[in-house]
């Protein structure tokens, strides 16, 4: 395993506006365990404000954690600070959903590239320079665009851009956030297919987080279904594919299959206390009470 | 013989300035009968938007028709002049753009955005127009109405949003309706929800629908007929289902295999 979350949880107060006085809070990833293995990509879906995006910045440590343990191959990230988080952080890159935002416009490409590799001390900038061609090459970007600027490609060519920049610190686990949702549906293939071909030859993890079934299921090992801060089923995407259990799970199928909703749409209550359990074959599913 | 509620002749629109001969829009044709929904398909920059707001005659100064007939309900739309061009925006033809954070004024209230084409489209007095901004909200399902009409549009979730947009565009009971990628920024669970009430606002209100869309799956759901494009070309044009069943060019069969559907 390269990743293992033990009863991970994150909440947010909600404030007065004045006062500051604590109303209530949002469960925001309300104790999660999970466990990514090596060589795998597990997708993470569910609609928007299930905490998906939370449990991904909580993973890099972009946000602080509430209780529980990151553990990232084989070492505790929990309480890493300063230096050793830098080091460890390396080796977990972000992908974002929207290029436009996730490059600064001020700068070139070639500095974007070098501030992704400015903690790597061991190599010179000329070294760098022949670094930052290779990962062009990987990702499929021509050798003169150095010293253009973000604005000047296209949605496609930024994502592909962002990859490199991603892979520029030799990471094992990449984190990709809605990377494709931005894209039409024919550059988004082009993109997932650029995404298996660097697993296979780098050996790359991959957490994939989206909201649509369809795209996930070209991509995925296995399909964490998250709801309300929790995972409430998981499985090998097949399985979860034909045999969902949870009525979420098959209401986000049939939504993002054929565009269907019932009319009376279930309010799903989760218990704070609900695990996931294990059915068959790596199929878990929460046990609601 | 009488024409189609939209008739496109030999539609043509290229880069004003520009010596090449490239077009954005290169003759095209098509047409849409009453109550008929149209998908126009195309991956970005197949020229599906240009030809969206070419509709509407609200091309951007950089673009120009250079050929080409529109007729919307047996009058040609390219010789309108102003007047008429602002009663038919709006008033006959609605436009629903992508992202309803851009389509409002962040300055004004849901309330007053709407009312203002009730304003300018109808003849109903203050109090008609404000009762009828309550009835409008609550068909598009807005569940509290009353105060959603005094929120501004950032208070709003996209799918509110969203929904206000459409609760605008219906209010001049418009014959026609372009929708320009009305589901891409939305989640899966907010698409269905929105696909399912174009659905019953077609009925109710009795709508034509073109579509602008880069997702079969929506096209599925929702189309009678699709228009597909390639840069600036129709390369297939055709029944939904048969379009979706028996793809003939290489572009439709590669947007249908990366739907996914």
């Amino acid at each position: 395993m390269i990743l293992e979350l033990q009863n991970v949880r994150k909440y947010f107060p909600i404030k007065t506006e004045v006062f500051k006085r604590t109303l209530d809070t949002v469960k925001a990833v309300n104790g999660i365990d999970l466990t990514i293995f090596r060589g795998e990509t597990l997708s993470l879906v569910g609609e928007s404000g299930c905490g998906k995006t939370t449990l991904a910045r909580l993973i890099v440590k972009l946000l602080p954690i509430d209780a529980g343990r990151i553990i990232f191959d084989g070492k505790d990230l929990t309480d890493l600070s300063g230096r050793k988080l830098r080091t460890a952080r390396q080796q977990i890159q972000m992908v974002f959903q929207d290029p436009f935002n996730s490059l600064d416009p001020r700068f070139t490409i070639k500095r974007v590239m070098l501030e992704a590799m400015v903690f790597d001390k061991k190599i010179n900038l000329q070294q760098k320079e022949g670094r930052i061609f290779e990962l062009f090459a990987m990702v499929g970007l021509p050798e003169n665009i150095f010293n253009r600027f973000p604005h000047e490609f296209s949605g496609g060519e930024r994502q592909r851009i962002a990859i490199a920049r991603a892979l520029a610190t030799n990471p094992k686990f990449l984190i990709l956030d809605e990377a494709v949702s931005s894209l039409d549906v024919l550059i988004q293939d082009q993109i997932l297919d650029l995404m298996k071909d660097l697993q296979n030859k780098l050996g790359l993890t991959y957490l994939f987080i989206s909201h649509n079934l369809r795209v996930v299921r070209k991509i995925s090992t296995r399909i964490a279904v998250m709801l309300q801060g929790k995972i409430i089923e998981l499985a090998e995407t097949q399985e979860l594919l034909n045999n969902p259990i949870h009525a979420y799970t098959k209401e986000l199928l049939s939504a993002a299959m054929e565009y269907k909703v019932s009319d009376q749409t279930q309010n799903h209550f989760l218990n704070d206390h609900s695990k996931l359990t294990h059915i068959a074959n790596g199929h878990h599913v929460i046990h609601s009470f | 013989m009488s024409r189609p509620l939209l008739d496109i002749q030999d539609l043509t629109i290229k880069l004003r300035g520009q010596q090449d001969e490239r077009c954005i829009v290169d003759h095209i044709n098509f047409s849409l009968q009453t109550l008929e929904t149209l998908a126009l398909v195309g991956a970005s920059g197949s020229g599906k938007t240009t030809i969206g707001l070419s509709i509407l005659q609200l091309l951007s100064p950089a673009m120009q028709m250079t050929n080409g007939k529109i007729y919307f309900q047996n009058e040609n739309i390219v010789e309108f002049g102003r007047e008429q061009l602002v009663k038919l925006r709006g008033g006959q033809i609605g436009m629903i753009f992508q992202d309803p954070l851009s389509a409002f004024n962040p300055l004004f209230t849901i309330g007053f955005q709407i009312e203002e084409s009730l304003k300018y489209h109808t003849a109903l007095n203050r109090k008609q127009r404000q009762e009828k901004i309550l009835e409008l909200l609550d068909i598009v399902g807005i569940g509290d109405p009353k105060r959603i009409v005094r929120q501004y549009p950032h208070q709003l979730s996209g799918g509110m949003r969203q929904r206000a947009m459409i609760a605008q565009v219906i209010s001049t009971q418009p014959k026609l309706i372009i929708a320009d990628e009305p589901t891409s920024s939305l989640d899966v669970t907010l698409q269905a929800k929105m696909i399912g009430l174009f659905k019953k606002l077609k009925k109710e209100f009795q709508l034509s629908m073109i579509l602008i869309v880069h997702d079969f799956g929506v096209v599925k759901a929702m189309a009678d007929s699709v228009v597909v494009l390639s840069q600036g070309q129709m390369v297939e044009n055709g029944k939904a289902q048969d379009v979706l069943n028996n793809p003939d060019h290489s572009t439709t069969k590669k947007l249908i295999q990366a739907a996914g559907i």
